[in-house]
């Protein structure tokens, strides 16, 4: 890529033309990219999101949502079903199926109580507000944990594959890149829950927003 | 990939790549509808983006006749002229101009362009089509349900897009959030699909630096599409969920038709951030593969190279960047806090700089070429005025003291069309004309050809100089009718009057354009395979049309870039970028 | 070389009619001539620019056409001459931006000596409010807005009492008095637009933006809303109008405070009564109203539309069209009502009337059964107007015909249908409804404009007169309530 700043792209090839890849490797180089872009257009996503609820709480008229001590439980699930999908990696690599079987249906099932837990915690924030929406702030919860957790979701059907596929004893690499996707996408949104519960959801923590912001 | 060009090993001749896997269809339905060959998603995408365009184009045509002759047409009741001013705006924009030059050109001409077999996700490719063609059928929708489609201005700034005294504020604007949000999930697969083919799928010898500006424009617009489109979705989302479960994002507390209503709290002001964070970079995602399109049809029909590539492609990159921090100069007047207004018009002045360059560099290329005015050529020049012009209102309303007297005034009106529909759709007509043989493997009619392009040129510029003025005397846009004031001359009736007459005429000509398209593919002249002589990867195929796979057995390597038009010493006015240096030529041929 | 000329053409064309056309900015009648600079300013950098570039392209089309035996150049940059370019425009882009920028800091900074007026924008109409003595302006929230209290002003604010209440869509200002102008808006989007003053800026539900202005030239000036705010977005007019110091004081003291409205709404009945002894001679003793007379039923009609009506009457602002027969007829009789308070006292006491015909003995005799005795016109179609109703007047006027006070737009049942043709006729003839001053009128003016044929006049009042019958419970009046 540096050569991108000083190609003179006028002068033909003068050298050679190196061998080229296979239609595999550029089919597992493609995945692995599509990821990442995807990845960065979720940022830019959950960044608008995260802004505008920070924009809103400038307001004074601003009340923080009601809290919620489950969602801590709920964060402990995420980071666990993070760990589980870490660990798998780390044993496809040294080619320990049998554990890397564990380890996915681990992380599957840890991420579906998460989304259970996370169904609950939203319950118990309707019985609190009585069904009353119209707080900015219990608006912005519903949203974020909502998209968060439609995101978690999606992943499972990455992930229920990434398991068939290691059922199915497919060729170790393919299921390592699989496991590898599907850990970096775990990681992923973990973040991003840290972030979201940890600046948002877990206490009015609007000095910290705001020194985050420059503006302190 | 990047190790592939200029190793420094001794030279070796092509070695096939290994298959891709290609999807196979077995059956008719495989084959031509549910198609994974990027080629005819392509053509799905740009015959549906046209569809639905026309019908923008008639909306268009209802709300000139109001303004020409307010009051004569009597179906056309102030409701009804802004469900159309909306519903002309929003599918313009996005389910034409968008999906016409991302999913149309962006699928036809990036794997043939980078030498690909195909997309790299032809599943995904598949879905993306058949989930913005259900985006189209919601919006359609949204004509015929109770209370009509929402005529809240294709912006459908909140609160009054969801309030009563606003037409469609029953069904017609959750249709249309919906329609969006589905829109933008299908984008989202296409987008992706375009830029890891950009990055992965590249041949042999195609560095970055040597991909055809289409390509560099396409991927820039699409880029900016992936991360300008979450901002739309988010508030899209938001307005529902105001919508359904009475939160209060954008509500606050109010008081519509004499009662108060329940939000508490919310901002409108937030919906226009999000939205124009979205609706800024929209401009230049249709821009950015204009100007790249635009950049090739000027080279080849010019028979010269592009001057400065590389300005070109930094001139991209920087417009593109740029066009995320510049989105408030759609706010000045919007009441958010004016100080802001220093920030945004000093950015936009910004991006006035590479832009001018790429004109600069178009006309360079120009100067001393050996000018063919074919029709795409015509179209290119004709965008060239029309971009101009639009660019230096542009500058007018960048710099917000300038913009103040007119912004919300039809000078606005003017400005936008000259530069992001009008300069577009110039560009359009001239790559469908300068693609078409290879698409269809024959020749357009060249005399209708030839009327469309004038009717077009000179009539839409008579549509929307004129209306530059009307905006600087002080004519409001979205004004059902502009009689009762006491600054305005009667001459601004007959102003609009003319307008009109020119649209209708410019409208018709369209559809001499579209039964050209059709007629011609059935039977115009048989085309060659490289009948402009141009270098890029697409015109060297095999067969014409190209077929599924696109290059055949083996894929071409490239040696040199796109532009290698009238090189000194060589024997023909133009290089194949697949041709070797001709001191290699020799190792190369078997 | 038929391409370049077409292309110079237009290029020349366009210069030619920016300066030749009669069409551009409406003179200037505020401090801010130097936004007016910088369009000129910016008009001759860009001018230069697009000529010049065109008229390169066309010269190179000349020059450079395809001819036997040509070669382009073969040149694949040149960094110099792009980076003089670059430098060129940056100049060119600076000195644009850079007036620019300065007077912008003018605009955002309103000066010290501005007073400050309140205006409040709500669909689709204007009105306003400048502090009293106390030279403050009271509190207000959308939740203390009614009827009684239109800009919701808060009561219990000392500051707010004296606030002065201009609840009309006509605003005076001083010549040469610097303004700030406060925006409010209690739904949705508006926009303050007065083309002559050059400034404009949006109104924000739930928040107040500003703009300031200095007024210079005296005269009537048209205010526009410039932001889509719904249907009747293009019909949302007022008026704004320089006076000077005298004209100004005289108008000023003629307005209520917020004070004066509450204290308003405490009327005589036994004063109104007595003023309705000469009315009830047309509009007969039960305000039955009496189509001989061509005096239309007062019973059951809106309220502050009639204390409206009847101000307007008095100033001349209604029924002083040459061609308003009936409308001159009711002029003078207004004149009779001294003040604000005759006027809400008689209208106070017609409210009271039942609208029961005097020589109709039946007492159940209600107020359905009375609009029944004008049967729809034998020609009104009430199919063929349902749509324009629901989607255009309806935002009004209620979906019913109910009436909605916050657009100030009165009930139409219980109206007789010979009155409603006849006014939507003069509105649309510009009978009713033209003088300067009367912004309501004008906007039902541009509304009936869409019904061109009197037949369409005559389908929408069956349309109208369906809207009663259809209606389940007796219309509420006053007596009822």
């Amino acid at each position: 890529m540096s050569s991108i700043f000083t190609e003179q792209p006028w002068i033909p090839d003068t050298g050679p033309v190196g061998p080229a890849l296979s239609g595999t490797e550029i089919g597992l180089n493609a995945r692995r990219s599509a990821l990442k872009v995807l990845l960065s257009v979720v940022s830019i996503f959950f960044l608008l999101m995260i802004v505008a609820y920070g924009g809103r709480m400038l307001y004074q008229d601003w009340q923080p949502t009601p809290q919620i001590n489950l969602l801590w439980a709920n964060t402990g699930l995420l980071l666990l079903s993070s760990l589980c999908l870490q660990w798998a990696l780390m044993c496809s690599r040294e080619g320990k199926m049998d554990w890397v079987k564990r380890a996915l249906v681990g992380a599957a099932v840890l991420t579906v109580l998460f989304l259970a837990g996370q169904l609950a915690a939203w319950q118990q924030l309707i019985s609190m507000v009585l069904g009353d929406f119209s707080n900015p702030s219990v608006g912005f919860f519903f949203m974020i944990t909502g998209i968060h957790g439609l995101h978690m979701a999606g992943g499972m059907v990455a992930l229920s594959r990434a398991i068939k596929r290691a059922f199915d004893g497919g060729d170790a690499a393919g299921i390592e890149h699989s496991v590898s996707n599907c850990a970096l996408y775990w990681h992923y949104l973990l973040g991003v829950w840290l972030v979201v519960f940890g600046l948002l959801f877990s206490g009015n923590n609007f000095e910290v927003l705001l020194r985050i912001c420059g503006f302190i | 990939m990047e190790h592939i060009a200029h190793d420094e090993t001794s030279f070796v001749r092509p070695a096939e790549v290994g298959e891709m896997e290609l999807y196979h269809p077995k059956t008719w339905l495989g084959k031509y509808v549910f198609s994974q060959d990027a080629k005819t998603i392509a053509i799905q995408y740009a015959g549906t983006a046209i569809a639905i365009g026309m019908v923008a184009l008639v909306l268009s045509w209802l709300m000139r006749l109001q303004l020409a002759w307010p009051n004569t047409f009597t179906f056309i009741d102030p409701a009804y002229y802004l469900q159309a001013v909306t519903m002309h705006g929003m599918i313009m924009v996005v389910y034409l101009l968008t999906a016409l030059f991302l999913g149309g050109f962006g699928n036809y001409l990036i794997p043939l362009m980078v030498g690909a077999r195909d997309m790299v996700f032809p599943w995904l490719n598949m879905i993306s089509f058949w989930v913005y063609f259900m985006a189209v059928l919601l919006l359609a929708a949204s004509f015929f349900v109770g209370g009509g489609s929402t005529g809240a201005g294709w912006t459908l700034y909140p609160p009054q897009a969801i309030l009563p005294g606003t037409p469609g504020s029953e069904a017609g604007i959750l249709l249309m959030l919906a329609s969006l949000a589905v829109f933008i999930i299908g984008f989202t697969m296409g987008g992706l699909n375009y830029v890891v083919t950009i990055l992965q799928a590249r041949t042999r010898g195609m560095t970055l630096m040597r991909m055809p500006l289409t390509v560099w424009g396409i991927f820039v617009a699409t880029v900016l599409a992936l991360f300008a489109f979450p901002a739309l979705f988010v508030s899209a989302i938001m307005m529902a969920l105001d919508i359904l479960l009475g939160t209060s994002f954008f509500m606050p507390a109010i008081m519509t038709m004499g009662t108060e209503s329940e939000h508490v709290g919310g901002n409108p002001l937030l919906f226009q951030h999000l939205f124009w964070f979205f609706g800024h970079p929209e401009v230049y995602i249709v821009a950015l593969p204009a100007f790249g399109i635009v950049s090739d049809l000027i080279s080849v029909h010019a028979r010269k190279n592009i001057f400065g590539y590389r300005m070109m492609v930094w001139a991209i990159v920087i417009i593109g960047a740029l066009s995320f921090v510049v989105w408030a100069h759609h706010m000045y007047v919007s009441g958010m806090n004016p100080y802001f207004g220093f920030f945004f018009a000093t950015t936009t002045l910004i991006i006035a700089v590479p832009t001018a360059l790429k004109v600069y560099n178009w006309v360079l290329t120009l100067w001393q070429g050996n000018i063919h005015l074919t029709v795409p050529m015509l179209f290119s020049i004709a965008f060239l005025l029309f971009f101009i012009n639009g660019g230096m209102t542009g500058l007018f309303l960048g710099n917000a003291t300038v913009s103040m007297p007119l912004s919300d005034t039809l000078f606005v009106v003017a400005h936008f069309h000259m530069v992001m529909a009008v300069a577009p759709v110039m560009v359009v007509c001239g790559a469908i004309y300068h693609w078409y043989p290879k698409i269809t493997g024959r020749w357009y009619h060249e005399g209708m050809a030839r009327f469309h392009f004038w009717v077009t040129f000179v009539g839409s510029y008579l549509v929307f100089l004129p209306m530059h003025y009307l905006g600087i005397m002080g004519v409001p846009r979205r004004y059902f009718e502009i009689t009762g004031t006491s600054f305005l001359p009667d001459s601004a009736q007959s102003v609009n009057a003319s307008i009109t007459i020119a649209a209708l005429v410019v409208g018709f000509a369209q559809l001499v354009f579209i039964f050209n398209l059709v007629v011609s593919s059935f039977n115009g002249r048989k085309a060659p395979g490289n009948p402009w002589n141009a270098t890029t990867l697409e015109w060297q195929t095999a067969h014409t049309p190209p077929e599924h796979g696109n290059f055949g057995d083996e894929l071409p390597c490239v040696y040199r870039w796109a532009y290698d038009y009238s090189v000194p010493g060589a024997e023909d006015d133009f290089i194949p970028q697949n041709v070797p240096p001709r001191d290699r030529q020799a190792e190369v041929t078997p | 070389m038929f391409a370049a000329i077409i292309l110079l053409v237009l290029v020349l064309g366009t210069v030619v009619f920016h300066y030749l056309s009669p069409w551009y900015f409406t003179p200037i009648a505020s401090n801010w001539a130097k936004m007016d600079d910088t369009v000129t300013l910016t008009f001759v950098v860009t001018g230069l620019g697009f000529v010049l570039v065109n008229a390169f392209i066309a010269y190179c089309i000349i020059k450079f056409r395809n001819k036997e035996g040509r070669r382009a150049k073969y040149e694949p940059e040149s960094i110099k001459l792009e980076t003089w370019l670059t430098g060129l425009t940056t100049v060119g882009v600076a000195a644009l931006l850079a007036p620019g920028l300065v007077i912008w800091g003018e605009v955002v900074t309103p000066p010290d000596d501005a007073v400050e007026i309140e205006v409040l924008a709500r669909q689709w109409n204007w009105s306003y409010r400048l502090p009293g003595e106390d030279g403050q302006l009271g509190a207000v929230a959308v939740s203390h807005t009614s009827e009684d209290n239109p800009l919701g002003i808060d009561p219990s604010d000392p500051f707010g009492q004296d606030d002065i209440i201009v609840y009309d869509p006509v605003l005076h200002l001083q010549l040469g008095q610097p303004v700030t102008f406060l925006l409010r808006s209690t739904d949705v989007l508006h926009n303050f637009t007065v083309p002559q003053f050059r400034v404009k800026m949006d109104f924000v539900p739930g928040q107040v933006s500003y703009i300031w202005a200095e007024p210079e030239v005296e005269g009537s000036y048209d205010l526009l809303c410039e932001e889509l705010c719904g249907v009747g977005h293009y019909a949302m007019r007022g008026r704004v109008v320089v006076d000077n110091d005298a004209q100004y004081a005289a108008w000023i003291a003629d307005q209520p405070t917020f004070a004066d409205t509450q204290a308003g709404l405490n009327t005589d009945l036994v004063a109104g009564q007595a003023s309705y002894a000469v009315c009830s001679s047309c509009h007969g003793a039960n305000a039955e109203g009496n189509k001989a007379m061509h005096a239309p039923r007062l019973a059951g009609m809106d309220a502050e539309y009639m204390k409206r009506q009847l101000r307007h009457f008095k100033r001349g602002v209604r029924g002083a069209h040459q061609d308003d027969t009936w409308g001159r007829t009711m002029a003078p009789m207004a004149m009779m009502l001294a003040d604000g308070s005759a006027i809400n006292n008689v209208v106070a006491y017609i409210d009271t009337l039942s609208g029961q015909s005097e020589f109709d003995g039946d007492a159940s005799y209600n107020l359905s059964a009375a609009v029944e005795r004008y049967a729809p016109s034998a020609s009104g179609d009430p199919n063929k107007s349902a749509a324009l109703y629901q989607s255009t007047c309806a935002m009004c006027h209620g979906a019913s015909g109910e009436g909605v006070w916050t657009v100030n737009a009165p009930n139409l049942t219980g109206l007789d249908d010979w009155y409603l043709a006849s006014q939507i006729k003069n509105f649309r003839d510009g009978v009713r409804g033209r003088h300067s001053d009367d912004l309501y009128g004008l906007q039902m003016g541009l509304v009936s404009n869409t019904m061109t044929d009197d037949q369409s006049i005559e389908d929408m009042v069956a349309y109208i007169m369906t809207l009663e019958s259809n209606k389940e419970e007796p219309v509420t009046l006053a007596q009822q309530r």
